[in-house]
């Protein structure tokens, strides 16, 4: 039994090993990201000389254009990677900044011939290149905070859909209004073109573009916004409810994503040296998108193979569309809407085969050779000033009473409670609590028992703001929460868990406290080290580089304690602990939740059925009934109280 | 006054079509909780079909049918094909799996029969009008509003009176459950998929009577503003999928008649705007109560 499951343990490592660290912070995460750029951007360079060594003007073209794809589906990848929430709207960006930058930089005489009646005297102005980029990113970056502040709210509440579709609207409104507005955009015909001669001069502004969209984007990814973006795209309500506010970060992440974007569109129109609506519009949509997908979205290495492998694809069947190229009966491959088919078919092949691409989340310097940079050996550097014996349990011995920590002190002054008064809840005229009232001291470990339906999650809801109540109030350590948004009052010290598992699924165990450690206001480095401590305290360290989505059952309950108390609330809110626990596991779990308590030094509210637990761990009990407390005092006066057994036999 | 009657049927006529696009989104949504990107392509597939079927001399008698035979037989053959395999998956991968079928479907059109689109005789009648109480109305206009409020009835008896229709509304309450207490995952999905079918199918034949005419994009505004007007309306509420349909369709004649024409080119630009701005205000749809999650 052992050797199996060591043997398990064993394989295992070996699979994660290939995983990398997010980087703590300081020299080593620059080191990362400039090590990331520089093999990226070899990378690329070395296949597109090697490519275009071949010789053909054709080829030289083709070698810009993927610099300039790679720079707007890497800008692609900061946004709809780090949040998830999936953007048909950035091509929409680009095609404003590709007109912004036509309209600015085409020299006047040329222009005068083909908007000569352009408002603003955008006729009459002409500005270098480089300034017309930078211009034209400034509008469009206007553009995305109108945008953007709309999305984060809308987005917030509906698992990302009518952010989605509010991105989609970008890209019909632009589209339309290119056709529409032919003043100054040209309309659907022409468009706006360069005179000929002006596109732009050899490759240097394309490598510049693709080289700052990498430093950004691995800057980004590494950064506590990225992390913090990441953990609210694996569940949006756990963050929320530990302290981090997805808005900023998304809001970040669209404004940094979108200026690269820009920047690649600005870079577009001058190389073909024309912009019309359809160039940004649909086709283009979905060569990025695909761009982005087949690689892996969760990852910048991702993004640049995704674009190197399909803008190959493109490229043999664009040599297949060419004159020298006879299939005999098979003509149907050299006819338009080939490269589109192909594109389509990798889009849904990746969906529905390898939804995370051919990378998922890895960087190119998670690479085996590269780890080392990203301080793999310090993750474990012992920080814990626990000693070790007193954090490992044996299931057996494990006697309730004679539990290694103290017994938490006395109710304390009002500086130290957290209050519930009268508080009623109501959806569509059901009651769901009438008057409840709670009291909790720090330090005290205080039970919410009662039946089903009784109202004990609603509670923790309340408290936590996902649900606002009708009336009452809430005051924490003498401050009121009333009203306040969710993360403010997990800031506020107050932190839970939930019924059913909310772990952010696709991160490591390390990473999953660590990001809550870091939306407390932690530095990287204080960060690593909590996090460290409390997954050591939680008997999780031989998982830590696993993924949340790969742990049993167990596990995961330690880990959302663990992610919980890291942010060493004031008071912490506990849904059914033991729910799906054997006695045994129920028993460990009481000396967890003690140590914790008595580590972090917080007050416990506990929701639980297991009454032997409840018994075990409690000071003091309230017991909830159809929305009411009937009943507040010790374990052993609630056991006697006869409203209680009442509530429960249903007598 | 007359105006403003004809408007309301000219707007209830082009939002009934929204509605029934609206309600095969909002079906499917509520059994596989994918917004399906391309539910439009049930339309370009019809219109491919009953250009092939005009070719051979069919009339109108037998392109109805047609139309709705094929809209019914390709959404449960895309299902069959794609969305199967996607059911588990996270939101991202399936509206980028709907959106993968849009593209290879229209790309499809564009690779073996042309790029540019193909006309078909539309039906005599289409241009006729009919005077009710002295007001002039477009006959194709009354002929969608009572072919929708048959389809709804037929709909509402479907899922209210069939042993699949409650099936279908259990699951788009909560799929789990009615998973655990028998309800048969494959066929409730597969029936779904077959009645939006059947409700694209009817709006694509009166969708088809007015262009007569099947481009590769077709599917492509009619599917957008389905599922603007399911989200609209509110995803997962069937009845609300209806009210945004015929809402969309309403403001759509307004804003068209009231715009200046200068405008014109830009209606549905202007279309998505608003529906932008009212999920910054009502992110889950008129109909939404407040927030009921329980984490």
């Amino acid at each position: 039994m052992k050797m199996a499951s060591r043997s398990r343990k064993q394989k295992h490592r070996g699979r994660v090993a290939r995983r990398g660290w997010i980087s703590g912070g300081g020299p080593s995460r620059l080191a990362g990201v400039f090590l990331g750029t520089a093999l990226l951007f070899g990378a690329v360079v070395l296949i597109g000389l090697g490519y275009t060594a071949g010789g053909g003007a054709s080829r030289e073209t083709l070698f810009t254009t993927l610099l300039i794809n790679a720079t707007v589906v890497v800008g692609m990848q900061v946004f709809i990677g780090n949040t998830g929430i999936l953007s048909f709207g950035h091509v929409g960006f680009g095609a404003v900044a590709g007109y912004a930058f036509a309209i600015l930089a085409v020299d006047v005489e040329w222009k005068r011939r083909l908007i000569g009646d352009a408002p603003f005297g955008a006729s009459d102005v002409s500005i270098p290149a480089e300034a017309a980029i930078a211009a034209a990113t400034g509008l469009t970056l206007v553009v995305a905070v109108i945008v953007g502040l709309g999305m984060v709210r809308s987005g917030a509440a509906t698992g990302d859909i009518a952010a989605t579709v509010i991105t989609l609207a970008v890209l019909f409104a632009v589209y339309e209004t290119a056709i529409n507005w032919t003043d100054i955009t040209g309309g659907n015909r022409g468009g706006i073109s360069f005179r000929p001669g002006t596109a732009m001069p050899g490759r240097s502004h394309a490598y510049a573009g693709f080289g700052l969209a990498l430093v950004i984007a691995l800057l980004y990814r590494s950064s506590r916004s990225g992390r913090l973006a990441r953990a609210s795209r694996e569940d949006d309500l756990a963050a929320r409810s530990l302290g981090v506010n997805p808005a900023r970060h998304q809001m970040l992440a669209l404004l940094l994503s979108v200026g690269l974007v820009a920047v690649g569109a600005c870079l577009r129109v001058w190389l073909s040296g024309t912009v019309s609506p359809e160039r940004f519009f649909i086709d283009y949509t979905l060569l990025t998108l695909t761009m982005l997908v087949v690689g892996g979205r969760n990852s910048v290495t991702g993004a640049v193979a995704g674009t190197v492998i399909v803008t190959g694809l493109t490229e043999v069947t664009r040599l297949l569309s060419g004159p020298d190229f006879n299939p005999g009966p098979f003509d149907f491959v050299i006819r338009p809407g080939l490269t589109d088919i192909c594109l389509g078919l990798a889009m849904l092949g990746f969906m529905i085969l390898r939804p995370n691409g051919l990378l998922h989340d890895r960087e190119i310097t998670d690479l085996p050779g590269l780890r080392r940079l990203n301080r793999l050996q310090r993750a474990f550097a012992p920080v814990s000033p626990i000693p070790k014996t007193s954090t490992s349990f044996d299931v057996e011995s494990a006697p309730i009473e004679d539990s290694p920590w103290p017994r938490p002190a006395p109710p304390a002054d009002a500086g130290h409670l957290l209050e519930v008064a009268a508080v009623t809840v109501e959806f569509d005229g059901l009651v769901v609590l009438s008057q409840a009232h709670l009291s909790v001291a720090k330090g005290r470990i205080c039970g919410l028992i009662g039946p089903n339906g009784a109202g004990k999650t609603t509670m923790l809801n309340v408290l936590t703001g996902i649900v606002s109540a009708s009336s009452g109030h809430a005051v924490v350590c003498g401050r009121s929460i009333n009203g306040m948004a969710i993360h403010r009052r997990a800031r506020s010290g107050i932190a839970r868990t939930f019924q059913n598992l909310r772990l952010f699924a696709d991160l490591t165990v390390l990473e999953n406290v660590e990001v809550v450690a870091l939306a407390h206001g932690a530095t990287p480095d204080s960060a690593r080290r909590q996090a460290v401590e409390m997954i050591e305290l939680n008997q999780l360290g031989d998982m830590a580089s696993r993924r949340a989505r790969h742990l049993d059952y167990g596990a995961s309950k330690r880990l959302e304690l663990a992610r919980a108390a890291v942010s060493h609330p004031q008071f912490l809110l506990l849904d059914e602990p033991t729910s799906g626990f054997s006695e045994a596991e129920s028993r460990l779990i009481v000396q967890q939740i003690r140590a914790i308590a008595a580590r972090v030094g917080c007050g416990v509210v506990v929701i639980d059925h297991d009454l032997a637990f409840i018994t075990a761990i409690c000071d003091e009990v309230y017991c909830l009934d159809q929305g009411s407390v009937i009943a507040h005092g010790s374990v052993a006066e609630i056991r006697s109280n006869p409203e209680v057994r009442a509530a429960y036999t249903g007598e | 006054m007359t105006e403003i009657v004809q408007q309301l049927v000219d707007g209830l006529g082009r939002g009934g079509e929204y509605a029934l696009i609206a309600l095969g989104v909002g079906l499917i949504f509520g059994v596989m909780r994918m917004v399906n990107f391309a539910h439009g392509e049930l339309i370009t597939v019809s219109a491919y079909a009953s250009y092939g079927l005009a070719l051979t001399g069919a009339t109108w008698w037998i392109l109805v049918p047609g139309i709705v035979v094929t809209a019914i037989l390709t959404s449960v053959l895309v299902e069959f094909v794609a969305f199967r395999w996607v059911r588990s998956a996270t939101d991202f991968a399936m509206l980028l799996t709907s959106f993968g079928v849009h593209f290879v479907v229209q790309a499809a059109f564009v690779m073996f029969v042309s790029a540019s689109s193909r006309h078909f005789a539309r039906p005599d009648w289409i241009t006729s009008t009919v005077t009710i109480g002295g007001i002039r109305f477009e006959a194709i206009d009354l002929g969608i509003i009572a072919a929708t409020a048959l389809s709804l009835a037929f709909t509402v008896w479907v899922l209210q009176h069939t042993v699949y229709g409650m099936a279908i509304r259990a699951a788009a309450e909560d799929f789990d459950t009615a998973r655990l207490l028998g309800v048969r995952s494959d066929q409730v999905i597969r029936m779904a998929f077959a009645l939006a079918g059947l409700l694209a199918g009817i709006a694509a034949v009166f969708f088809l009577m007015r262009t007569g005419r099947a481009a590769p994009s077709a599917g492509l505004i009619p599917m957008l503003k389905g599922v603007l007007a399911a989200l609209i309306g509110g995803l997962g509420r069937l009845q609300g999928a209806v009210i945004g349909g015929l809402l969309l369709g309403l403001v759509e004649i307004l804003l068209v008649s009231r715009l200046p024409d200068s405008v014109d080119g830009m209606v549905n630009g202007i279309v998505f705007v608003l529906v932008a701005v009212l999920f910054i205000f009502r992110p889950t749809g008129i109909l939404a109560a407040g927030s009921s999650h329980r984490p």
